[in-house]
């Protein structure tokens, strides 16, 4: 039997440890939703799910990498649920090919242009770029939260910034900024 | 690893580990030889720079993104919800288990009890059968001897409180018994008993097969067999012996003193009717020397 006063306490203990990381899954929860509202119903969703589960998180280990994945599959059950949601893949391989040389990106680009690249990468690939770049998680934290191998997040992750440089090339491009100058910034 | 030279090789594996250098994730001899490199090789360089470049750039405006101000109080409102809604359910699941248990003890008493209630029942009809003088020792032997399966739950008389005991007055009257009852019939218990607030003075004797009881009450007032003008089965040495049936029990009863004196039995009516007879004289003799 847990009594109230004790449940009330470990409320506190609970959020003490996840509040903090609320704007970090939420922005997750953009990129990978691609929308605030999605975003807003799964970071709640999140919640709930880890005050649920709060007895089996270990104190001491990275709540953030808990919370994130947890993050991962609310918003894969989110996105089953209300887009009858198919992932489609696309072949490592292609993506390769598909990958030109990049140069440098220009610096003028704004924020929303970084993110709207950022948007246009495959899922996958988004979400390795964003949990090792962005949150800063390590190899090791980044294969837990998405349950994938070390190599696949270390190939997909090699792979999302090459596309990632690749979209905003395309970007400078249309602004007609070439590389000399962006070249000689980053030397 | 040697990545030290500029171009070539050392730049190609060199450009496979960036992203690990980047990340931080390197063994610390890889580390320092791909630091190594980079301070070496300009297009390197300048290739790390670009995708730290980049890495903040995309840090930096993921990072403009904010949740809504008001998502933190919801998120804790729909927590503190659940969490006491959970303590509360809790709390309602041990009351129902509680109640439950409550449920079950009240039926376990009743169960329980209701062995005494059947044999109230049990007592109360058989002993309406029978005339008022005669339903006293006749539900003292239903209740005492019969009811609680003797002999198996009786004390002996060393296991029993001197209350429980016949007492001074009527020890002597053991051996008394113990010569007229038939000697196939062993006496397994004396002892002073109560039923529905009255006490007795009871004797019981049994074989594999039959139960007798010896059941002495002092009377009350206005009780006796003569006061309710019944008719004696029979007369011995003109003290008047009383019999009645009620379903397959006997009682035979008489008067003497202050006292009642009863046979009630399982045997055949004729049998108790005839033991009676033998018990009656020296019984009515004895307790008629009570003081009472």
């Amino acid at each position: 039997m847990t009594p109230v006063f004790t449940q009330r306490k470990r409320i506190d203990e609970f959020e003490s440890a996840a509040m903090p990381h609320m704007n970090d899954l939420f922005r997750m929860g953009c990129r990978i939703l691609g929308d605030r509202q999605r975003a807003d119903d799964v970071v709640q969703e999140v919640y709930l799910q880890a005050w649920k589960s709060f007895d089996r998180f270990e104190p001491g280990t990275n709540c953030k990498a808990w919370l994130f994945k947890i993050l991962f599959n609310c918003a894969h059950h989110y996105r089953r649920k209300w887009f009858n949601f198919r992932l489609i893949r696309e072949s490592e391989d292609v993506l390769e090919v598909a990958v030109a040389p990049t140069g440098p990106p220009p610096d003028q680009l704004t924020d929303k242009e970084i993110l709207a690249a950022l948007d246009r990468i495959p899922a996958d690939f988004r979400a390795v770029v964003l949990l090792a770049d962005v949150e800063e998680f390590a190899y090791k934290e980044v294969a837990n939260i998405l349950n994938i191998p070390i190599g696949t997040v270390m190939s997909r992750l090699s792979r999302a910034r090459k596309l990632l440089r690749l979209e905003l090339r395309h970007v400078a491009a249309g602004y007609g900024i070439g590389n000399s100058k962006q070249e000689g910034r980053t030397a | 690893m040697n990545t030290t030279p500029s171009g070539g090789q050392g730049c190609e594996k060199v450009q496979r580990y960036l992203d690990s250098y980047i990340q931080g994730e390197l063994l610390v001899e890889t580390n320092h030889e791909v630091l190594e490199h980079l301070e070496q090789c300009p297009a390197c360089r300048a290739d790390h720079e670009q995708r730290l470049w980049l890495r903040n750039r995309l840090r930096e405006a993921s990072r403009t993104v904010e949740a809504p101000v008001d998502l933190p109080a919801r998120v804790q409102r729909s927590i503190r919800e659940a969490g006491l809604r959970s303590a509360f359910s809790r709390h309602r699941n041990l009351m129902l288990v509680a109640a439950t248990i409550l449920v079950a003890v009240f039926a376990g008493v009743l169960t329980l009890r209701q062995p005494e209630r059947i044999q109230e029942s049990y007592i109360n009809r058989l002993s309406a059968r029978l005339a008022g003088a005669l339903r006293v020792g006749f539900d003292d032997h239903l209740h005492c001897a019969v009811g609680r399966k003797f002999p198996d739950d009786y004390p002996k008389p060393e296991q029993m409180k001197p209350q429980e005991l016949p007492g001074p007055d009527f020890e002597p009257l053991s051996p008394v018994l113990r010569k007229l009852v038939p000697a196939k019939y062993e006496m397994v218990s004396a002892h002073r008993c109560s039923y529905k607030t009255r006490r007795f003075v009871h004797f019981i004797f049994r074989n594999e097969k039959q139960l007798i009881s010896v059941v002495i009450a002092p009377k009350q007032a206005n009780e006796g067999f003569q006061i309710e003008k019944l008719i004696p089965a029979l007369r011995q040495a003109g003290l008047p012996v009383y019999q009645s049936t009620a379903d397959r029990y006997q009682v035979a009863g008489f008067e003497s003193g202050q006292y009642m004196a009863y046979l009630v039995s399982d045997l055949p009516a004729g049998e108790n009717l005839a033991l009676a007879q033998v018990l009656s004289q020296p019984v009515s003799q004895y307790l008629a020397g009570l003081k009472g």
